[in-house]
């Protein structure tokens, strides 16, 4: 059995700029969901998060000894905060666009465990 | 200041060199651009920096110095100097050197690694972070470090904290290019070992990259915007039609000039309300409409902004708090630039005590 929750539940997001290419870091609140993270949120489902802003190439790093995962989006900034004419020229609210993707786990995960603990 | 305080003058090194502006001509620097505006384009170059790395600050501390000013260096570079300084690591100690900058790159948006830029209420809870303390780093010999911050201070130390901010602005995390060291994270480990204490381990160096990257700045014009709120009922409508007006305004005064709209609180971080947006439907009793446009010529982007305020008497009922204001900018490119044309230079500043 499984339940849909969104991104938001079990992973931390921030992203941060390099002119118009954007790196969007996702880490597993729990490292135990980073296989469930790996299969579900892929370069192509990142893409699609993204269909607004036409990346024009996105890519995936994995690094499973931090449970975490560095997307490489390029072209997604309107131009980079030099050129934009938009508010979010780094793009630091984007985060919250992959954070929003519905993703599936295993129906008994605990609170706790989703969660996790910050301090 | 140090007199007031009763200690002794401290002593002051200046760190130059990054500055290549004089040194490579545009086509020059257009010939090693890899990002950016095009440089072939540009009228003048405006700057050009290298980025510096960590000896020349290191040679500094090792003169004496107790404060160290730089042209431009790579972030990283302030605490791999002071490290290099301390332990006389080579400059061929690969690992070293990556542990340096890694230190350096978790320090150097400060309060990003200590709660800053993470807390999402319910999710990820921030304790204090009104007094959110700076982080400190306390690096061994060997390399290994610990992540933490001066007792007494808000915001968090942990995992999430340090692993945001350790892939933060990085691409391969294979192969994040610094001035001295290549870095590779991929076998970086992370452990909290105690309240707001996180032992970072791992990383791994390569020789340094044969280029280093500068920043190059061309004008990039000037950027106008200009706001305007409708609130209460059929406030959508009325920011509609004012949206229409000073389209339709602009298209006859300029009408190569791009206007972009958006709708704060209904569209606009994460995309404008294009021509074809309509914000009647807009479930919302308060609208901002912001207008933005850009031009190397500063007088097109003001009939914006005066067509924007003049929404007060000629749009629509009850526009309000216009704020307008036009921003100069600089257009930037990277460039890799061969190591033979950076010169640092280490000055030692003041009285010697």
């Amino acid at each position: 059995m499984t339940r849909t929750v969104r991104l938001q539940e079990i992973a931390s997001a921030r992203t941060g700029d390099k002119g118009n290419r954007l790196n969007l870091v996702l880490v597993c609140r729990d490292p135990a969901h980073y296989p469930v993270v790996a299969a579900q949120v892929t370069a192509e489902r990142v893409t699609q998060a993204f269909a607004a802003r036409k990346p024009t190439r996105v890519v995936r790093y994995d690094l499973p000894k931090l449970a975490a995962f560095n997307f490489v989006l390029d072209d997604v900034l309107e131009g980079g905060v030099n050129a934009s004419l938009g508010l979010d020229g780094h793009g630091k609210s984007l985060s919250f666009l992959v954070l929003d993707i519905p993703v599936e786990i295993a129906a008994e995960t605990s609170h706790r465990s989703i969660r996790g603990t910050v301090s | 200041m140090a007199r007031s305080f009763g200690v002794r003058p401290p002593r002051i090194a200046a760190v130059e060199g990054d500055d290549i502006a004089g040194r490579l001509s545009a086509s020059d620097l257009a010939s090693r651009r890899i990002d950016g505006v095009d440089l072939a384009q540009a009228r003048e170059i405006l700057s050009a920096n290298l980025y510096l790395g960590a000896q020349p600050i290191a040679q500094a501390l090792d003169q004496g110095a107790d404060i160290v000013v730089t042209g431009r260096v790579a972030d990283s570079a302030l605490a791999l100097g002071p490290l290099l300084h301390a332990f006389r690591w080579s400059a061929d100690d690969w690992d070293r050197l990556a542990a340096g900058t890694l230190a350096g790159h978790l320090l150097e948006c400060g309060a990003q690694v200590t709660g800053g830029y993470f807390a999402d209420p319910g999710y990820k809870d921030v304790p204090g972070l009104a007094e959110v303390g700076y982080p400190i780093a306390e690096v061994d010999e060997a390399g290994e470090m610990v992540i933490t911050k001066p007792a007494g201070t808000g915001g968090v130390v942990s995992r999430l904290t340090v692993i945001e901010q350790l892939l933060y602005e990085i691409h391969d995390p294979s192969a994040y290019l610094a001035p001295d060291v290549v870095l590779d994270l991929t076998n970086v480990e992370v452990a909290e070992i105690g309240k707001d204490r996180v032992r970072v381990s791992g990383a791994r160096g390569g020789p340094a990259p044969e280029t280093l990257k500068a920043t190059v700045c061309v004008d990039g014009g000037f950027l106008g915007e200009a706001e305007i709120s409708y609130a209460g009922p059929n406030a959508p409508a009325r920011a509609q039609l004012a949206a229409e007006v000073v389209r339709a305004r602009v298209r006859t005064r300029v009408p190569h000039l791009n206007v972009r709209v958006d709708a704060i609180g209904v569209r606009s971080v994460w995309g404008a309300a294009s021509a074809t947006t309509n914000l009647r439907g807009a479930q919302t009793d308060d609208v901002r409409l912001r207008f933005a446009a850009e031009s190397s010529n500063a007088s097109e982007v003001e009939i914006l902004l005066d067509e924007a305020e003049a929404l007060y008497c000629a749009g629509p009922a009850g526009g309000a708090g216009v704020r307008r204001r036009i921003t100069p900018r600089l257009a930037s490119a990277s460039c890799l630039i061969e190591r033979r044309f950076a010169e640092p230079r280490v000055t030692m500043l003041g009285a010697p005590t």
